[in-house]
């Protein structure tokens, strides 16, 4: 009888020996913040986010941001009771970790202090366990609106299941649309389609199945394939179709308003600000490459 | 040998209860000092002198003294420190399948064959959801949070029962002693 119940020993102390292994090196030293682009418009109070990952089995959050020496506060900060690791808020969970999300709003003055000069290898995020991160920003831009001539309106627009974005653009009167022009680390993580309808009627309806149409089927094409300047006449809809590449190697947290520039038939210039957003949504598979590349840093 | 019973029942109770205000007011090392004296007694029933099972009950009561100190908190802020009731739990569970051979042999003694067979009955049962609940343990600190909550649930609550069952089991072998009760 002994003979058994040392075998089941001996397989528990396995399991357990082979369980700890592999959970440990899934275990995160720090929290990875996710590389970050942000251009927008600032106003009187002024918001953007952070994303970061954290182990599972660690109760941390963001505390605070620094931004060339000023600290500002994440107002999602929210420590669970008794360090109840269950009741933790997260984006997205993971086998063994949370993205979470740290938002932060700037007053005017702030924004002062911030468009004094962004040095963006100066940022640093605060975390609840004292750890200090330097974070990876590409841009940090929040300047003031300028004064534009718009003349479109947005009937409609979409966030699809499969990371994507579009809008639905129509014109008040002719106008000759510039070629759309995205910053190069904006080009690297986001793909645009631009589809133009000469009769507006039923656009509504076929806008919407083409916004819910896998990206690789959506029968549009690519902005760079469009043949500009555009011309567009108060009958016709333009829509804008936005999708995030899916990739291991470079994920980032993108905010920004991009100009769309243009004249009308009488010279008038007018502008239409395209809002380009990739609020992360991650796949197992690129918190594992995410977690290797912090690894291999740390090596 | 009612004695001895109940310093077993005594001494599991305080493993079992866990009442933790600054520290566990039922220490758990305070427990199996008494398994060890009820040990010590019921073992004079027997002509082996159950050497390996008294110092397992010692060596507990060593390895369980810091849990005198600790509470789930300071457990969960650790990261090593949380597989600290684990390694309990498993030199419990070695405890208990040699005490179940002393206790097969009292109850052979026992004029009533319904003894012995509620003797293995709680053995097998306790051994199969302790040794059950110790290998799921192992892989659920890998689950996604809610299936490791659910099993988490199912296992204190089979826990639990099986817990009662054993201390229940110990109090009726304790009453089976009369007093003034000899056996040969």
């Amino acid at each position: 009888m002994k003979n058994w119940f040392w075998r089941i020993i001996s397989v528990i102390l396995l399991c357990w020996t082979v369980n700890i292994f592999y959970y440990q090196s899934k275990q995160l030293e720090e929290p990875i913040v996710l590389d970050t682009y942000i251009d927008m418009p600032s106003s009187e109070q002024t918001s953007f986010k952070l994303f970061y990952l954290t182990n599972k089995n660690d109760v941390i959050e963001l505390d605070s941001l620094q931004i060339n020496g000023y600290t500002y506060s994440n107002e999602n900060s929210w420590f669970p009771w008794f360090g109840e690791l269950s009741a933790q808020a997260y984006r997205q969970e993971f086998s063994h970790h949370f993205l979470k999300e740290a938002s932060f709003t700037l007053t005017e003055e702030d924004l002062g202090n911030v468009n004094e000069g962004v040095q963006t290898n100066n940022i640093f995020a605060h975390f609840t366990n004292g750890q200090i991160i330097p974070v990876k920003v590409d841009k940090l831009a929040l300047t003031p609106i300028a004064e534009e001539v718009s003349i479109f309106s947005s009937p409609s627009s979409f966030s699809t299941n499969n990371h994507g974005e579009a809008v639905l653009l129509k014109v008040e009167e002719p106008v000759s649309m510039n070629p759309i022009e995205l910053p190069d680390l904006v080009q690297q993580h986001k793909d645009l389609k631009v589809m133009v309808w000469k009769d507006s009627k039923g656009v509504s309806t076929a806008f919407s199945e083409l916004a819910n149409t896998s990206w690789d089927q959506l029968d549009a094409p690519l902005y760079t394939e469009v043949t500009w300047p555009l011309q567009i006449e108060p009958v016709d809809s333009v829509a804008l179709f936005f999708h995030t590449k899916e990739s291991l190697n470079e994920i980032k947290f993108i905010s920004a308003l991009q100009p769309w520039t243009g004249k009308t038939l009488d010279g008038k210039v007018v502008s239409h600000d395209i809002y380009i957003k990739n609020e992360p949504w991650l796949t197992q598979k690129q918190v594992n490459a995410l977690l290797e590349k912090a690894r291999g840093e740390a090596k | 040998m009612r004695s001895g019973f109940k310093k077993l029942f005594i001494g599991f109770l305080f493993v079992f209860l866990k009442f933790h205000i600054i520290v566990d007011l039922l220490p758990d090392f305070i427990g199996y000092i008494l398994i060890y004296n009820g040990i010590k007694q019921l073992a004079t029933l027997s002509s082996q002198s159950y050497d390996k099972l008294k110092v397992l009950t010692i060596v507990l009561a060593v390895v369980s003294v810091p849990n005198f100190f600790l509470n789930d908190q300071i457990i969960q802020q650790s990261e090593w420190l949380s597989y600290y009731p684990v390694l309990l739990s498993l030199l419990k569970v070695i405890l208990v399948y040699y005490l179940f051979d002393l206790l097969r042999v009292i109850a052979k003694l026992l004029p009533f064959e319904e003894t012995l067979h509620a003797t293995n009955r709680i053995f097998y049962w306790y051994m199969a959801v302790n040794l059950g609940s110790l290998l799921c343990q192992s892989f659920i600190i890998n689950a996604p949070m809610d299936i490791m909550l659910s099993v988490s649930v199912l296992i204190v609550v089979l826990g639990l029962i099986i817990e009662i069952a054993f201390l229940v089991y110990l109090r009726n072998m304790q009453k089976r002693f009369s007093k003034d009760e000899i056996i040969e």
